[in-house]
């Protein structure tokens, strides 16, 4: 029983990775500022860069193509969350809040 | 004999995760941020833990140090650190946590029918797609399906489950 607990496998990393998607993707879902949405969405691309890395680490002759892969998904989340938070600025200053029901109400 | 790796693994696991909640359900913007740092951090160490010395190292700095410190900037430049949270009631979001885990268990059943499991499998697919010799005969699991249901799932959550007036800037 303990040595199945204390020996840290593939299986361990898909579950920590299963439980950041499911926090993040509740992030996404539940809530309503800007903001905290882009961060989760950091949170559920965390999750499938240690799901990347623990096959990568665990099946043979695949770690570089997990490197590799994973060093493009965090690229491009910076890139998206940048862009992103510059939009939220010009959108602040045009709104003077940044909820999205509020914004989805006055377009309405 | 106490394995070393183990004790660290499950310390980062559960600061990992604790903070992951705290960036979501903080009372406060201010705290939100340092909880993504935080987030950031130990995520980067579990890289490390994985023998992916460069990600972590890449991701602490570019993500972790910069890209909090410009959020914390523009968050104060916009005088909104200090606002309080407002989320779904506490029903929504467990139906939600329970939607999502079955979700989940779909994708890790997808994984395991069509790559075995496999990370070079999935690169094998990849490949073969990229070659033009793609057979879709060998995958019976639609993947165009998963993409189409996930992004159909979270619209149709979003609007279920929140309510339309107590909100949060």
């Amino acid at each position: 029983m303990t040595d199945g607990f204390f020996d840290i496998g593939l299986f361990h990393y898909i579950i920590l990775a299963i439980i950041l998607f499911i926090i993040g993707m509740t992030g996404v879902i539940v809530s309503r500022s800007m903001f905290r949405i882009v961060m989760s969405m950091f949170v559920i691309c965390i999750s499938v860069v240690i799901n990347f890395l623990a096959f990568g680490c665990y099946c043979s002759d695949s770690l570089k193509y997990a490197n590799i892969m994973s060093f493009l998904i965090i690229v491009m989340t910076l890139l998206q969350a940048t862009g992103a938070f510059a939009l939220f600025l010009k959108v602040y200053h045009s709104n003077e809040y940044l909820d999205i029901e509020k914004i989805k109400d006055k377009e309405n | 004999m106490l394995n070393v790796e183990a004790v660290y693994f499950y310390i980062y696991a559960v600061v990992l995760v604790a903070s992951a909640l705290s960036v979501i359900f903080s009372p406060r913007m201010f705290l939100g941020v340092c909880a993504f740092f935080l987030t950031l951090l130990f995520s980067s160490l579990i890289y490390w833990l994985l023998s992916a010395e460069f990600i972590a190292l890449f991701q602490f700095i570019l993500c972790g140090l910069f890209l909090c410190i410009i959020l914390m900037m523009i968050l104060r430049k916009i005088t909104i650190l200090t606002l309080p949270l407002r989320v779904g009631s506490l029903a929504k979001i467990i139906l939600t946590c329970v939607v999502l885990l079955i979700f989940g268990l779909i994708s890790y059943f997808y994984m395991s029918v069509e790559f075995s499991g496999a990370i070079s499998d999935f690169f094998g697919f990849i490949n073969a797609k990229a070659a033009d010799r793609f057979d879709f005969t060998n995958f019976t699991f639609p993947l165009h399906l998963v993409v189409i249901i996930t992004g159909v799932m979270c619209v149709m959550l979003r609007n279920i489950y929140l309510t339309k007036n107590d909100g949060e800037n």
